[in-house]
């Protein structure tokens, strides 16, 4: 037997579809206007939880650039620095050159004397050079690098070694320690040997200014050899950037394709809700209207 | 036609036609009343009267005004609402949850993220002031945000208890009124029918209490209705025992002193207080546990600028971890940062800070960072939700169903109570033609016979 269909029915069962029509006229609009496909982990479980992985690795990695972005500024000012003192101590070097043979006469001498002393404050400077607040030369300590303490030249720093996480599993050391960059550690430190180079001009002693030659040369190779490390660093932190960076696209690439709304399919849904939204809305229109009791007289 | 005994033949015709159109009346007036059963009048042909020549039909008697009801259809019916709305219930409070837990966009894990830029920041500077009161802030921000989350999902289950306690007052209410009816329906039934009104009015209770608890119903020969819940029997003839709730133990008593194991809208609500929330609430202070014990461990192997081991971090009360906790400090100076103690103290060692970022992806909770055992918390829940919202789903298509196919028995439709009323006007109409015939033969017999000759 055919269901019986009541008056009551029909208006129950016609205002129940309109409801589920409205509500996923609704859902279209919201994907729409919000931008988003996924707005609660029930939307769509699977979504939301590669959505909130990918949020995480963006920030780390928005951090991990933020962070090598830092590490390259310390190296580059450090390298910087060095990179004056390798120039000032070619210089030295050639005082000492000349200085060692017999054209140079006592005055030239005391002059050239000046210079190395002038060179040696300007590398002092270099040493003790600060960033931001923040000693380049210095590992961990926060004060200088190089002091004179009781007439001896002392490296203050410590062996700290400063480094930066450019990735999750990458981490760069950024500095090179006083104690290395000038020969404190090899017990021949570059500030000493100006300071004899200076006396031994001022006293007109040749052959120790000769013999200190070797000695400068060592110093520009200690100078020359952090600039190496230095170089490195920037190096393995400029190619973890790049890695970051692409790594960043194809997050927010990933994100984007779990997590917004598909435009085009959004709208055309829109279209397909709206219409049939409005043929439920006329069906209703018209089942509701005629009654027997219409045509009865 | 010996003494006209057509004329009460034809009488009962039209009697008989009149209350099928008074019926049909009814009904159509009642058409859009919610509950309303339509009535038919049952018609019988009345005893014959013995006659020489054979019985003789004597017209036609109304036997009863009855309901058109199907006692299976509802039992159908009030099981699938009941499911229903017992999923419906469970749904609307896990996505409440949901809300409550603001992801992914302003939840726990964009501030726990957050946390972790802080510590990265604090070890690219560690003496820097700002670097350590943006920790801090961070810090707070994200106990913030984790007591906030708590303590919505204890508002969730406060709201939870209202709405029981609430609707146990319906419920009782509702089973008052159903034993008075079953009183008044036994006063009201005779002989000579039954107060289908009446009975209508306690489907409707019936209805309503099985959307809220499950009640199943059965009919007593007396015409009064039995109402229980699991096999406890809620309404019996004109005694109704009420039911209450038990906030220490989360249970429904039933008048008796036994637990009661409800459906419906009420085993939502009961699902939500005594398992769904305090799981989540377990889950979250399990989290909190984890993430206080990382955060403390790593920061109290630090050191200070004075040379003092790093104290705790942040700080809970283990009776409440979610809700209670706190930042444990408050001063910049008390981050300690560095790895080793000195002298002289490494100022610009931030390897403790960077311990602390790195728990941004170390695997310390059962092989998992603290970030991912947090992003599982939060996909079982949509989980749940989903699930539970798909089964409303479903369970609401079988509940429109079952409503369909009730409505469809007794529901009123006016087409058809118009063709009543056609067919009964034709019975008038054909039972006045009767009398009007029988009333011209009479006619013949008193004025026209015997008049031959006059």
């Amino acid at each position: 037997m055919a269901m019986r269909v009541t008056n009551r029915m029909m208006v129950d069962l016609a205002v129940q579809r309109l409801n589920t029509r409205i509500g996923q006229f609704e859902r279209s609009q919201r994907d729409l206007a919000t931008g988003r496909r996924i707005h609660v982990a029930s939307d769509d479980v699977a979504g939301m939880n590669t959505a909130m992985g990918l949020r995480a690795a963006l920030a780390a990695n928005s951090q991990a650039q933020r962070n090598a972005h830092d590490g390259v500024m310390l190296t580059e000012m450090a390298d910087s620095r060095l990179g004056t003192m390798v120039e000032q101590l070619q210089r030295v070097r050639e005082l000492a050159v000349l200085g060692s043979t017999d054209t140079a006469n006592g005055a030239e001498l005391d002059a050239m004397a000046a210079e190395v002393a002038e060179i040696r404050e300007s590398l002092e400077s270099l040493a003790n050079a600060r960033v931001d607040g923040r000693p380049l030369f210095s590992g961990f300590q926060p004060g200088k690098a190089v002091e004179q303490i009781a007439g001896t030249w002392t490296y203050v720093g410590d062996t700290g070694s400063v480094t930066r996480r450019v990735s999750e599993a990458d981490v760069v050391a950024v500095n090179v320690t006083g104690g290395e960059a000038f020969g404190f550690s090899a017990g021949e430190d570059v500030f000493t040997m100006l300071d004899n180079l200076e006396a031994d001009l001022r006293a007109e002693n040749r052959p120790a200014v000769n013999g200190s030659i070797d000695a400068l040369d060592r110093a520009m190779d200690r100078v020359l050899s952090a600039r190496s490390t230095l170089g490195a660093a920037a190096n393995r932190i400029e190619k973890a950037l790049f890695r970051a960076q692409s790594d960043e696209v194809a997050f927010r690439t990933t994100l984007s394709e779990t997590e917004d709304t598909d435009m085009a399919k959004a709208i055309m849904e829109l279209q397909i809700q709206e219409t049939a939204y409005q043929a439920a809305q006329s069906a209703l229109a018209k089942s509701l209207q005629p009654s027997l009791a219409s045509f009865l007289r | 036609m010996a003494d006209f005994s057509a004329l009460h033949v034809a009488l009962s015709g039209l009697r008989a036609a009149q209350l099928a159109m008074d019926t049909a009346s009814h009904n159509v007036s009642n058409a859009n009343t919610p509950g309303f059963t339509r009535q038919r009048v049952d018609l019988a042909s009345r005893y014959p009267r013995m006659t020489p020549d054979g019985q003789l039909g004597m017209g036609v008697k109304v036997t009863d005004i009855t309901r058109i009801r199907d006692a299976f259809l509802d039992a159908r019916f009030r099981s699938s609402i009941a499911a229903h709305h017992s999923m419906e219930t469970r749904s609307a409070f896990l996505d409440r949850a949901e809300l409550v837990l603001a992801e992914p966009d302003m939840g726990i894990s964009s501030e726990l993220g957050r946390l972790f830029d802080a510590f990265e920041d604090l070890a690219l500077n560690p003496p820097d002031t700002s670097s350590r009161i943006s920790v801090i802030e961070q810090l707070g921000a994200l106990t913030g945000r984790i007591n906030e989350t708590a303590s919505g999902l204890n508002k969730l289950s406060h709201d939870a208890v209202t709405a029981i306690r609430a609707t146990i007052d319906e419920i009782n209410s509702i089973a008052t009124q159903i034993a008075d009816l079953n009183v008044a329906i036994l006063d009201a039934s005779t002989d000579v029918g039954t107060p289908n009104d009446l009975m209508d009015q306690r489907d409707v209770l019936v209805d309503r209490l099985a959307e809220l608890t499950g009640a199943t119903a059965a009919l007593e020969d007396n015409g009064s209705v039995r109402v229980s819940i699991g096999g406890i029997s809620l309404v019996s003839g004109a005694l109704a025992r009420p039911l209450s709730y038990d906030e220490t133990t989360g249970q429904v008593l039933h008048a008796s002193g036994v637990a009661v194991v409800p459906g419906g809208e009420l085993r939502g609500m009961h699902l939500a207080v005594t398992e769904d929330i305090p799981a989540l609430m377990g889950q979250l202070d399990t989290f909190v546990v984890n993430l206080v014990d990382q955060i403390n461990t790593i920061h109290g192997a630090g050191f200070l600028p004075g040379g003092g081991a790093g104290g705790d971090l942040l700080s809970y009360d283990p009776s409440a971890p979610s809700l209670s906790l706190t930042v444990a400090i408050t001063d910049p100076a008390d981050l300690a940062t560095a790895g080793s103690a000195g002298p002289p103290y490494p100022t610009f060692d931030g390897s403790i800070a960077d311990q602390l970022a790195d728990l941004r992806t170390a695997p310390v909770v059962a092989g998992r960072s603290l970030l991912d055992s947090y992003r599982a918390f939060v996909t079982v829940l949509g989980q749940e939700a989903s699930t539970a919202r798909m089964s409303a789903d479903t369970q609401a298509g079988l509940a429109s169903a079952a409503e369909i196919a009730r409505t469809s028995s007794h529901g009123v439709s006016v087409d058809e109570e118009m063709v009543n009323l056609i067919e009964f006007q034709r019975m008038y109409e054909a039972a006045a033609r009767v009398i009007t015939t029988v009333d011209q033969a009479l006619d013949t017999v008193i004025n026209r016979m015997g008049v031959v000759g006059r």
